[in-house]
């Protein structure tokens, strides 16, 4: 990373896996919280490059999917391998080092850290890894322009619309030129057009670079864009359908 | 329905809520503690109007009635930590508070409405605390009036003016609790998708004169413009508890500057940390006021022990046994200071809690990009000790100013003891409150993971 951040350029978002590759692989997950169960035995592979929709109604388990795919929670049955590392023989640090370095994630209404500008919001997962400040905030801030959002770049999330965070939490998600991108409902917060707009962005980004994307949504318009989409209902993928 | 009725009606539905009754525990626990304090004042006090007939078994400090104002000040002096404390308190839970609020204010509750449920939920842990003071100040006249032996007794049996004390102070406490609670509320504004956001009040631009103030204050002393020559026991204790005040109020501001200097410090950590302290300067800038007064009353303190032992040397044969003495006023003093620092140390930990669980979501994010455990303590690491230590040795510096010209320290005697007593009193100020924040960020490990965990990115 730090040679994309030397010569102050947005690095490429992929592909560093062989087209065809397995980015993520979930076999047999299954998670509860406490007597709710979430997930019921759900298998799903990501191939280097695919753009995967994870659809299905509210409360389906869709997000804890994304969270346990991701490694922010660590699955109470079967196994998760991203990237090559199986994340059940990981401890927090290093999944959190992974995430940080080979890994974008957009949530819903943005979730930017409230009290950093949007420059420092993006530039946050390199200066995490140690990147050199100055450095960082000028990739942060190409990243910015890079996704229309320049305009406020020395603003603090309160002061920005909604689709602002969002383009803001997209450029975080790509500025350290991750092989894989998760999204957990990246347009629920947004106007049809705006959500369009974040959309095209958002896709157009992942795929020119050749990087993997899961986009969990329960708007089938959005899951329609995905190269590939597995529904999910009350915790069982009941359906994959190859789009394009 | 009328809005007394409905103050009622919500702050009974919220007594179920363990976030509420901890925190009506706590506050019962501040006024209780606080509200004990005041009636070991009023004993102390009440010896003025009894004479001397009942001070045979008391120690010097309190017999001697030219002494006996200096501890009916510091008995002051350690309510206001208690005082801090139930502040922070009432704070506690407020992010859901005032999302509640904001909900009612949504509905159609008035600015008065909110004022009296926050009043309502105030007013009744002010007076069990009230009730509670009672027993309390038995329980510290029996540590510290019944169980020393004759001649070391701090507080004089309790008699009917501390009853006819504790009688005022229930109705007091609960009418002061109540005033504050409801001064302290503020109501979240509640956009439509139902997503509130807290109101943060910023700072009076005005009040950033009060620490330039406490300076010229210390300066003016220092320089015998005040109270050198013409030092009176009221006019010395009349600058004490103005300093207090002013100290108290400096607490925000030097957080700001705190928030300032770590924002551009290198590393991620400290810039989260500064960006926080900067976004909030109010929950621990009232900790770092009551740490900069406990650190003023650590270098007024080590400063008169440091003249007392230069005056020793120079003087020994006008001491004798009197030494003693001495030594113990001012040892019970720093105990009195310990003791207080244990009490702001408990507000900085409800401070920082109440902080950790506003900022869970933020935190939640920080971990899904990447942050590791370590990178998230940090950052409360570093908010704590902004938030104690520039605050206790600025106060300690100020104290040792302050005394050294009260007490004609330089110039007279000898200057060793006096001048090591500079770094000395820094030096304690400092390491006790790098301790108390460091105790603080462990009791709050627990908090910090679970605001860390992924059930916190879908926090309100």
């Amino acid at each position: 990373m730090s040679e994309h951040i030397d010569d102050h350029r947005p690095p490429p978002i992929g592909p560093r896996t062989a087209a065809g590759d397995t980015v993520l692989t979930v076999t047999g997950v299954q998670h509860a919280y406490r007597r709710t169960v979430a997930l019921r035995g759900v298998d799903l592979t990501v191939a280097a490059g695919e753009v995967v929709a994870v659809s299905g109604p509210s409360g389906c388990g869709k997000s804890t999917l994304l969270h346990v795919a991701s490694g922010l929670l660590v699955a109470q049955a079967g196994q998760v391998s991203l990237l090559g590392h199986d994340l059940t023989r990981l401890d927090a640090d290093r999944r959190a080092r992974l995430r940080r370095r080979e890994v974008g994630i957009v949530l819903q209404f943005g979730q930017l850290v409230p009290e950093l500008t949007a420059r420092d919001n993006v530039a946050l997962p390199l200066l995490l890894d140690g990147a050199e400040p100055a450095g960082a905030g000028r990739l942060a801030e190409e990243w910015l322009a890079r996704c229309g959002a320049d305009d406020v770049a020395g603003a603090v999330p309160p002061e920005m619309s909604g689709g602002q965070a969002q383009r803001v939490a997209v450029a975080r998600a790509l500025v350290t030129g991750p092989r894989l991108v998760f999204a957990d409902e990246p347009t629920g917060s947004l106007d049809s057009m705006g959500g369009k707009q974040l959309l095209t962005l958002l896709l157009d980004a992942v795929r020119e670079g050749g990087a993997s994307l899961v986009l969990v949504t329960h708007d089938n318009t959005v899951a329609a864009k995905a190269d590939r989409e597995v529904r999910l209902v009350d915790g069982v993928v009941t359906s994959h359908t190859v789009l394009r | 329905m009328s809005g007394r009725a409905v103050a009622r009606r919500v702050a009974g539905a919220v007594r179920a809520d363990p976030a509420e009754r901890r925190r009506v525990r706590l506050l019962t626990t501040a006024a209780a503690g606080g509200g004990a304090f005041v009636l070991g004042g009023v004993s102390v006090l009440a010896l003025y109007a009894t004479g001397e007939r009942d001070v045979a078994d008391l120690a010097p400090y309190v017999a001697q009635s030219g002494l006996r104002g200096g501890v009916v000040l510091g008995a002051v002096l350690l309510v206001v930590p208690f005082a801090v404390f139930a502040v922070q308190v009432l704070r506690l839970g407020s992010a859901a508070r005032e999302r509640r609020l904001g909900a009612l204010s949504l509905h159609g509750a008035t600015a008065a409405d909110l004022r009296r449920i926050a009043a309502t939920e105030g007013g009744r842990p002010g007076m069990y605390g009230g009730l509670l003071a009672g027993p309390v100040y038995l329980a510290l006249w029996v540590l510290l009036g019944a169980l020393p032996p004759p001649g070391y007794r701090m507080l004089p049996d309790p008699g009917p003016v501390v009853l006819v004390s504790w009688l005022v102070l229930v109705p007091a406490l609960t009418l002061s609790a109540a005033v504050t609670a409801a001064g302290v509320v503020r109501a979240a504004s509640v956009d439509p998708l139902g997503r509130s956001r807290r109101a943060v009040r910023p700072l009076s631009r005005a009040a950033r004169v009060v620490p330039v103030v406490l300076v010229v204050l210390v300066a003016a002393d220092a320089g015998g413009l005040l109270t050198r020559d013409q030092g009176s026991g009221a006019l010395v204790a009349c600058l004490m508890l103005l300093l207090i005040a002013l100290a108290l109020a400096s607490g925000p501001w030097l957080v700001v500057l705190a928030g300032r200097v770590d924002v551009r410090r290198r590393g991620i950590a400290s810039l989260i940390a500064g960006r926080r302290l900067l976004a909030d300067p109010r929950t621990l800038g009232r900790v770092a006021g009551v740490l900069l007064a406990i650190g003023l009353a650590t270098g007024i303190a080590v400063g008169g022990l440091g003249t007392l032992l230069d005056d020793f040397v120079l003087r020994p044969e006008q001491y004798g046994e009197d030494l003693l003495f001495y030594v113990g006023g001012y040892l019970a003093a720093l105990a009195g200071i310990g003791f207080a620092l244990v009490v702001a140390s408990l507000s900085l930990v409800v401070g920082a809690g109440e902080q950790i669980l506003d900022s869970r979501r933020p935190t939640a994010v920080l971990v899904a990009l990447g942050a590791s455990t370590d990178d998230v303590r940090q950052v409360l690491r570093r908010q704590l000790t902004a938030a104690a230590v520039a605050p206790g040795t600025a106060g300690a510096a100020l104290g040792w100013v302050l005394w050294t010209v009260l007490a004609n320290g330089l110039g007279e005697s000898s200057l060793w003891f006096s001048l090591a007593a500079l770094p000395a009193a820094v030096l304690v100020a400092g390491a006790a409150a790098v301790l108390g924040a460091t105790l603080a960020a462990r009791l709050l490990r627990t908090a910090l993971a679970e605001a860390a965990s992924v059930e916190s990115l879908r926090a309100a």
